[in-house]
């Protein structure tokens, strides 16, 4: 069982997240970039404040760079959930610290899979 | 793309300017050459011949000397001088051509049969018998001598002659040269600078051509990503849900929520396309105009009731010329423009704040303006949101959606109806779109017959 955070903007796509996820034993939080919609507890309020990312301009290669930048946060993998799957953009995930990501569209059983060979792999 | 054979002309007649410089330099220089050796040539047989007269006149000298003086040393001189002569027709054979070394050959055969006489004529003066002397001198050695020198002089004349031709000749040349040459470089340079111009204003075009297909695929990789990001995202939506429904066990509430759900996504996907195949229409000439009388308030209004609903966050404020004329055009396009103008406005002002509409006449012609209070736009940008595909690449616009095909859809359909769309900003401040639309005016035709509507 892991605690995971999901960071989306996009409304329905938190739904299906959500939705998918609720049959998991996982502990899920998600999110969206706006840092004023976090709640106090958020993990991610913590990072943003600390790394100063504004509700409007920063996106989740700025978030994933925060992660990356506290080493407390190192073990911590990270997966992009993304519609940008040319060539030069999926280079960009590993540039940023990605362990993986899922194209979007995705079903909830490529979500639920890919969560759980993410964290095959870093409790291998 | 033009200027690709105003190249390849242009280098071909720097290649045929640049050969032709070459080719005239080495025909002057070889041509030049040729004539300096000529006039050399002819100079030095003017002079083998000058020489050989010089030779003879000596003989002759020496022989009435001789007459005077009938010393052992006289006849040896004379005798010497006879074969100074053979020395002298020999060198002209060797220093002339053919003609020279018949006349050579002629001369020396004279020459034995003059020697010959010589001969007698110094054993007659040794035998003390100078009657006998002055008898072979006339009868023999002096017509050989005579028959030598006439046909020597001859030669020597006409060699002389040929010399001061070439000579001429060769002055000639030098003075065209002289001239010519610079005339003739003078031209090839101005011909070589026009061809480097015509060459260089041919490479800044290509780069330009270049540099405007980079622009292209840049704006193509912008737009694949773009509209593949925008379908993906409501795609996402469509097979997430409806894969529960399909597989989950759902209350018939929660299959009615998912539905509805699907149904907005599907929507969202049916929007872009409309919107994709609109502005394909509009800028191929085949969309249907519409020349219906239109009351601007009305859609307005509508527009501002449907975006309150959506968008609290955002007050929207109206100021609306209450006695505004009717527009002729469409007002499904009008309302078009006016959503499009409105939904912009609330999407670059994340951090909420008004939205103000205004009406108004202005001469012939009806004012709309949007005002927000948003990102604003920057100055380099305020015409180029007009162009399809394009968007706004900054940290703020990150994280907004958008295809950018709204406000090229929105400037389309004003030029349709021949109004004009501008757009006014203060970035970090908000902006304001303009739509001006000439009142009653007819809507622009349609410059081909329009196809059938998809369904």
């Amino acid at each position: 069982m892991a605690r995971i955070v999901f960071c989306e903007d996009e409304e329905q796509i938190r739904k299906v997240i959500e939705l998918s996820m609720r049959s998991t034993a996982h502990t899920i939080e998600i999110q969206g970039m706006a840092a004023k919609a976090w709640p106090p507890s958020s993990a991610f309020r913590r990072i943003c404040h600390r790394d100063r990312l504004n509700d409007a301009g920063d996106d989740g290669f700025a978030l994933a760079d925060a992660i990356r930048a506290r080493p407390s946060f190192h073990h911590i993998p990270i997966m992009f959930m993304t519609a940008s799957v040319q060539r030069g953009e999926v280079a960009e995930f590993a540039a940023h610290g990605a362990a993986g990501y899922l194209a979007k569209p995705f079903s909830p059983a490529d979500l639920r899979a890919k969560i759980d060979a993410l964290l095959a792999g870093v409790a291998s | 793309v033009q200027s690709v054979p105003a190249s390849r002309v242009a280098s071909i007649g720097l290649a045929v300017v640049v050969l032709s410089l070459a080719a005239f330099s080495v025909f002057a220089a070889f041509t030049t050459r040729t004539q300096i050796d000529q006039a050399v040539r002819a100079d030095e047989l003017a002079n083998t011949y000058e020489a050989g007269i010089a030779v003879f006149e000596e003989q002759e000298r020496l022989k009435l000397r001789f007459f005077l003086d009938p010393s052992a040393e006289s006849a040896i001189r004379l005798e010497q001088a006879g074969r100074d002569m053979a020395e002298a027709v020999s060198e002209i054979a060797a220093t002339g051509g053919a003609e020279d070394a018949e006349l050579a050959r002629e001369m020396l055969a004279l020459h034995d049969d003059f020697l010959a006489a010589t001969e007698r004529l110094l054993g007659a003066m040794a035998a003390g018998d100078p009657v006998q002397a002055r008898l072979i001198d006339e009868n023999l050695a002096q017509p050989y001598f005579d028959s030598m020198q006439t046909l020597l002089t001859a030669a020597a004349e006409k060699r002389v002659a040929e010399g001061r031709a070439a000579l001429s000749a060769l002055e000639t040349r030098s003075q065209w040269v002289i001239v010519a040459a610079p005339l003739v470089f003078a031209i090839g340079f101005v011909l070589l600078l026009a061809l480097w111009r015509i060459l260089s204003q041919n490479e800044r075009a290509t780069q330009k051509t270049y540099r405007e297909i980079e622009q292209l695929s840049k704006l193509r990789g912008e737009f694949v990503s773009t509209v593949s990001h925008e379908f993906r995202t409501p795609l996402t939506g469509i097979q997430g849900f409806s894969e529960m429904m399909r597989d989950e066990e759902l209350t018939v509430a929660q299959m009615r929520e998912f539905a509805g759900d699907i149904n907005k996504d599907a929507q969202r996907l049916a929007r872009l396309i409309s919107d994709m195949l609109d502005l394909d229409r509009m800028e191929s000439g085949l969309m249907t105009v519409i020349a219906d009388p239109v009351d601007l308030n009305t859609i307005v209004i509508d527009a501002a009731t449907q975006f309150r609903l959506s968008s609290a966050s955002h007050p929207i404020d109206l100021d609306l010329d209450q006695g505004l004329p009717k527009l002729t055009g469409d007002a499904d396009r009008l309302t078009q423009v006016v959503t499009n103008l409105l939904s912009n406005a609330i999407k670059y002002s994340p951090g909420g704040g008004a939205v103000e509409l205004r009406t108004r006449r202005e001469a012939n012609a009806v004012i709309l303006t949007v005002r927000d209070h948003g990102i604003g736009i920057p100055s380099e940008h305020l015409e180029t949101i007009f162009e399809r595909y394009s968007r706004i690449e900054s940290m703020a616009t990150h994280t907004i959606q958008g295809t950018g095909l709204g406000l090229p859809i929105v400037r389309q359909i004003v030029q349709l109806y021949k109004g004009r769309v501008w757009a006014t900003s203060e970035p970090g401040a908000g902006s304001v779109f303009h739509l001006q639309l000439p009142l009653m005016a007819s809507a622009a035709p349609a410059p081909r017959a329009t196809r059938p509507q998809h369904a």
